[in-house]
């Protein structure tokens, strides 16, 4: 922020230097003679740690144009001295082209040697680390923070220039690479034997193509593509590296591996996760077609957005196969149905084996890692659950029968299920292949008289007697109380959920929908277990534990309140493939090769739906330091999950872009290919699709389009349930902006009609008028809650606010308009917190509560004896109200007079909405500019002006300024200046005039 | 003089008291401004270390002396109960008219000196070496410290009784009498206010800033 001076022409002889706080306290021990010859030598190339050269006066802050622009100066004058520096020098083969290096600590050979070892041969050297030009990191040591920091990049040991300098052409970094080996100074043991088994291959130009990548970003030129088909041919002849002894090399395992040319093939037509997400994407668009279709035929006008507005509340159905998987199954091996039963890859003539030989050793099962898909109800009885590792499920039930998948069956029988339940629905969300949610409100209210039962038991006998497969049914006012209806429903039956009985469930964490290992881990170590332990904690606590929207959605789901949509109609958002099974490359051709592959079969899907995209991800699991074979056979194992994305030039779907853009992506991680365990590639950002469908397909798009029209509507995803809320404080609001909350509240409580029935609930009100919460307890004039006056700090208002604090703002508001005379107002007090009881008018007084009246008292008392000669009149008044409430003021009015006089220096600090300290007071005004984007309310500017008079006041001119000059920073972002010129200009004004008064001096701010 | 209690933190006792640590960076303050504004040539000067940094200081003897009793002559009104006042020190022309003050207003309750607040100190001490040059000052000019107490209120106009410490300084030929600053204001619109730092705290309180000529 510019501090200070206008005038530019500095004195030569004053060198003028600024020092952040940070840097004085890094200085201490260091020889003051050597900053000084830094500091003053401004020529010198070494950055000057301690000093940064400013121009002219100005201070630096940081976040502020001064110091980039200074920094931005330095980088280009150094890399032109490099420059210099590098033509001047003998010429030397130019093998570090295309590295961008930085050195980092201390080094042996010194920094400046390896400097100009780079430079002389064609490297460039950075003085500050960019993350996004570099390419190797030099260093010899690294912290451990440093380590962490810098993991993705190619960090070397000084030895690997040294030696390439030798050697007369760039070595393969890996066998330098410091981080993820020992940083003993060794090259390390992993390195050598991956050197020594690509050993026939190390000739000069291969070498930095298998190991290393090729040294240029830029993705793969004509000649490297030559060597890449070069490549394939000796790769196929040549052992796979496998390091962790995992049998890589025996035939049909490396028949297996994602090198092979039908891995992907092979791999979709086995992975069930992949059928399973497949068919959700295709479900989706299926039942997006028939509602399309259906909506024509019957035309329905209905849409759950207007549903609600008629009152009634949502009837959500989650309707559920029992073990689908194995239900299916079944119908082909109809004599399994009483035996425990399981869906997983492992072999039939293995189980079979068993079968015959029941009595041979079962252990060798026991080994088996293939996952169960899923088990059927005997199986359960035995504590099969799904997800078990077959040779755990076999320990657990020895006779469990297992049956492969029969992926056409699902699909078909998924098919049906949908058709059925389509025309029902008024709404539609196709949740997986085998389960789905309604919104049956209407068809409810319209054909079943609202007995939602009997609806419920329609559509299970519809459903099996056309797929012979069993349904759940579960029944509620949300989404959530649905599904966990279901849990309760199953096997086979109907289960209706209403907020009541869901508070009194005992429900694990677990069984609430987006509560993860993670979150019940995080809870459980402060001692919460269940749902009924989330529900007396308070929002803050357990958004303090396991974050703010985490906590949020577990706060509203513990009291059974779930306000999401359905979301039937939704386009789909993204494309994409990730296989995380089978990758083992040995080289950087084999990764690439692979991602070429796998992004056709992306491009393939998107081609199908005619939708191309913008935005590409590429997803990779990476092998995490430390761990070897993975538990499950060619697995992934334990990872460190990385991803990067880069945006591309125009929508596509071709396959050439997408593979190269990934490529490029991967060069860039830097990831050692051997590392690669996971490969996954997402686009994102799609365009819509091409609409020259039919009329039903228009009329898609057109239920779409208005829907998409809705969304823009205010979301306030920070708000409090209405039973949460305080309406004094919603009555302190502006109009306009209270009208916008009500009308939230409004459509809140038609969708949910929890609150009133939540047990937190903590206003009564009658349910036909949801407008009344704001309404019935309006008191008049109250003074507790004017900190939540300004829309923009709705967050404020509504947390829970202790007395105290609303107390004091609220003296502060009402200061400015008894006493428009900043200076007599002054003079009586240094205080302005003190001076509001006076203008309290006996009613009022009376009115508030006993504890924030002697509070009140007290609050005064303390600071009248200063001012006790002024105020006469209302002090009186005061007094009279005082006695009336007991003799606790005349018992602090001694007290505090002793004290009064240290309390008139050491008085409150000033505050800003509650805000007192630097940092967060600039952080309330940043939002605040952000929020406002076409200009502020008056009386904010007016809030803003009286604390920074009040830090004035309190003697604390440089935070005043400092907070000016952060207002003015915010507020010329983004050309918001025209809108918030005014405001600074009041703000410097009203500063100015009490600056005169106290000092007969002018504060300036540079704009 | 400045004393081995804020040459650098291996020197410094682990406990010291609010009003020792205000004296020692007014002194400090005293020097720097005296450096910073030329108010004597730079020569004059020395390097040394306080509150962790380099800072200039007076090599003159008579001048140390002059700052080290106004230094103590505040120490002594600190010292009191009342540990409030302001203290300004004035670079004044030929003629006994300021050109710049340099105001430090201070509170501090009896007790000891948290360190924690000398990154406080130090930002005001470098500060003061950002400000643009000010006028060249003339042959004749000086500088005086001036003190006030304070009752609590903050200081207007009207009540704005600085009191200078008569004690004549070195290199200077005049010696001023009546210097009520109230009676010889320059206008508010020539004069600028530049904070240099800020303590707040709740047991001690300084404010640092310049008031220069230019606007």
């Amino acid at each position: 922020m510019d501090i200070s001076d206008s005038n530019n022409d500095v004195d030569e002889h004053v060198k003028e230097y600024q020092l952040g706080p940070q840097d004085i306290a890094n200085t201490r021990n260091h020889n003051i003679e050597s900053q000084l010859e830094n500091a003053v030598d401004s020529d010198t190339t070494r950055p000057s740690l301690f000093y940064q050269r400013v121009d002219e006066s100005k201070t630096v802050v940081p976040g502020f144009g001064d110091f980039h622009g200074y920094f931005d100066q330095r980088k280009r004058k150094l890399a032109e001295q490099a420059e210099q520096k590098a033509n001047c020098a003998p010429k030397y083969d130019q093998i570090f082209a295309n590295v961008v290096f930085h050195i980092n600590g201390y080094t042996q050979p010194s920094h400046a040697e390896l400097k100009l070892l780079l430079i002389e041969r064609g490297g460039r050297f950075l003085h500050y680390l960019s993350k996004t030009q570099v390419t190797h990191i030099i260093a010899s040591s690294l912290t451990m923070a440093k380590e962490k920091e810098l993991r993705n990049y190619k960090v070397v040991r000084p030895e690997w220039v040294v030696d390439s300098v030798k050697a007369e052409r760039q070595l393969s970094w890996h066998k330098y690479a410091l981080i993820g080996h020992n940083s003993t100074g060794m090259p390390s043991k992993t390195a050598n034997v991956i050197d020594q088994e690509i050993g026939s291959l190390e000739d000069v130009n291969w070498s930095r193509q298998i190991l290393g990548k090729p040294p240029i970003h830029a993705g793969l030129s004509a000649n490297d593509s030559a060597t890449h088909r070069l490549m394939q041919g000796r790769i196929f002849s040549k052992p796979v590296i496998d390091r962790f002894d995992e049998g890589l090399n025996r035939e049909w395992v490396r028949k297996n591996l994602a090198s092979d040319k039908d891995f992907i093939q092979r791999y979709y037509a086995n992975s069930r996760l992949h059928h399973l997400s497949m068919w959700k994407a295709e479900m989706k668009d299926y039942v997006a077609k028939m509602r399309s279709q259906n909506r024509t035929k019957t035309k329905h006008i209905f849409d759950s957005g207007s549903s609600s507005a008629l009152g009634s509340d949502p009837v959500i159905m989650h309707v559920d196969f029992d073990c689908f998987f194995v239900s299916a199954s079944l119908l082909l091996h109809p004599y399994l149905k009483d035996k425990p039963v399981a869906v997983c890859h492992a072999q039939q003539q293995q189980q079979q084996q068993q079968q015959s030989h029941s009595n041979s050793d079962y252990m060798e099962g026991s080994s088996s890692t293939s996952q169960i898909a899923s088990c059927n109800y005997v199986a359960r009885s035995f504590g099969v659950k799904n997800g078990m590792f077959m040779g755990q499920a076999r320990q657990l039930c020895p006779g469990l029968m297992t049956v492969p998948y029969q992926f056409d069956t699902y699909k078909k029988i998924s098919q049906r299920f949908y058709e059925i339940l389509t025309p029902i629905a008024d709404e539609i969300q196709a949740v997986s292949i085998d389960e789905a949610l309604l919104d049956v409100t209407e068809r409810v209210h319209r054909d079943y008289s609202g007995d939602v039962k009997v609806l419920a038991q329609h559509i299970r006998l519809q459903i099996f007697q056309e797929t012979k497969c069993t349904v759940s049914i579960g029944i509620g006012p949300s989404i959530l109380l649905a599904r966990v209806a279901t849990t309760k429903a199953k096997p086979d039956g109907v289960y209706l959920l209403d907020v009541q009985s869901f508070c009194q469930l005992d429900l694990k964490i677990r069984d609430l929908p987006g509560a993860g290992y993670a979150v019940e881990e995080s809870l459980a170590a402060h001692g919460i277990k269940s749902v009924t332990d989330i529900r007396v904690r308070n929002l803050q606590w357990l958004q303090s534990i396991c974050g703010e929207k985490t906590a949020l959605t577990l706060h509203n789901f513990s009291r059974g309140i779930d306000t999401r949509k359905l979301e039937s109609d939704k386009l789909r958002q993204a494309f994409g493939a990730e296989i995380g099974w089978g990758i083992r490359f040995s080289s950087q051709e084999e990764a690439d090769d692979f991602i070429v592959r796998l992004s056709k079969e992306v491009c393939r899907a998107m081609a199908a739906a005619e939708r191309s995209g913008s935005l590409v991800t590429l997803k990779i699991k990476k092998r995490r330091e430390g761990y070897g074979k993975p538990g499950k056979f060619l697995g992934h194992g334990i990872c460190d999950s990385l991803s990067k994305s880069a945006n591309l030039p125009q929508m596509t779907n071709d396959s050439d872009k997408i593979s190269g853009t990934c490529i490029r992506l991967l060069q860039q991680m830097a990831i050692d290919p051997l590392d690669i365990r996971a490969v996954g590639i997402q686009v994102q950002k799609l365009n819509l699709p091409d609409n020259t469908g039919t009329a039903s397909d228009i009329g898609a798009i057109f239920a779409n389009g208005g829907k998409s029209v809705e969304k823009p509507k205010p979301v306030f995803h920070d708000l409090p349930t209405a039973s949460q809320l305080d309406t004094s404080v919603l009555d302190e609001l502006p109009e306009p902006i209270r009208q916008e909350l009500e009308l939230y509240y409004y459509q809140q409580q038609s969708k949910s009609n929890c609150e009133s029935s939540s047990s937190s609930s903590s206003i009564k009100r009658s349910p036909n008028d949801p407008i009344a919460i704001a309404k019935i307890s309006r008191k008049p004039g109250s003074t507790s809650s004017s900190r939540g006056k300004r829309g923009r700090l709705r967050k404020l208002a509504f947390s829970s606010s202790s007395s105290t604090l609303s107390l004091s703002s609220g003296k502060r508001h009402n200061l400015p308009k008894q006493n428009l005379n900043l200076l007599r107002a002054f003079e009586k007090v240094e205080s302005l917190d003190s001076v509001m009881p006076s203008q309290m008018d006996g009613d009022t007084w009376q009115n508030l509560p006993v504890s924030i009246r002697r509070e009140l008292a007290r609050e005064y008392v303390k600071a009248k004896p200063k001012v006790i000669g002024k105020i006469s009149q209302t002090d009186e008044k005061l007094k009279k109200l005082a006695k009336a409430d007991g003799d606790i003021a005349q018992d602090t009015d001694s007290k505090c007079a002793n004290e009064s006089k240290n309390e008139c220096f050491s008085s409150l600090v000033p505050e800003l909405y509650g805000k007192k300290s630097y940092k967060d007071v600039c952080h309330l005004i940043r939002q605040w500019v952000d929020t406002f984007g076409s200009g502020p309310l008056a009386e904010d500017v007016d809030e803003l002006c009286l604390y920074i008079e009040a830090l004035i006041k309190h003697r604390n001119v440089f935070k005043a300024t400092e907070i000016m000059k952060y207002f003015n920073f915010c507020c010329s972002r983004e050309n918001r200046l025209v809108f918030w010129e005014d405001a600074i200009t009041k703000a410097l004004e009203r500063a100015n005039k009490l600056c005169e008064v106290m000092y007969n001096a002018r504060i300036k701010i540079l704009k | 003089m400045l004393r081995s209690s804020v040459s650098g933190n291996s020197n410094r006792p682990v406990e010291i008291t609010k009003t020792d640590a205000i004296c020692d960076f007014l002194e400090v303050y005293i020097h720097s401004v005296l450096y910073y504004r030329s108010a004597y040539p730079k020569t004059l000067f020395e390097d040394r270390s306080a509150f962790g940094i380099l800072v200039k200081s007076s090599r003159h003897p008579e001048l140390n002396q002059y700052i080290f009793d106004a230094v103590s002559a505040v120490k002594t009104q600190l010292a009191k109960d009342d540990a409030a006042c302001d203290v300004m020190i004035e670079i004044i022309d030929g003629q006994s008219q300021p050109v710049e003050s340099f105001v430090l207003e201070i509170f501090a309750l009896q007790g000891f000196y948290e360190s924690r607040h000398d990154i406080d100190f130090r930002g005001a001490l470098t500060r003061i070496s950002t400000l643009e040059p000010g006028p060249k000052l003339s042959e004749d000019s000086s500088f005086q410290v001036c003190f006030r107490r304070r009752s609590g209120d903050a200081p207007t106009l009207e009540k704005n009784l600085w009191i200078p410490r008569l004690a004549q300084a070195p290199f200077d030929s005049k010696t001023k009498q009546d210097d009520f600053c109230a009676e010889r204001l320059p206008a508010a619109e020539t004069r600028r206010l530049v904070p240099l730092g800020a303590v707040d705290d709740q047991e001690l309180k300084v404010q640092v800033m310049a008031l220069l000529q230019r606007y």
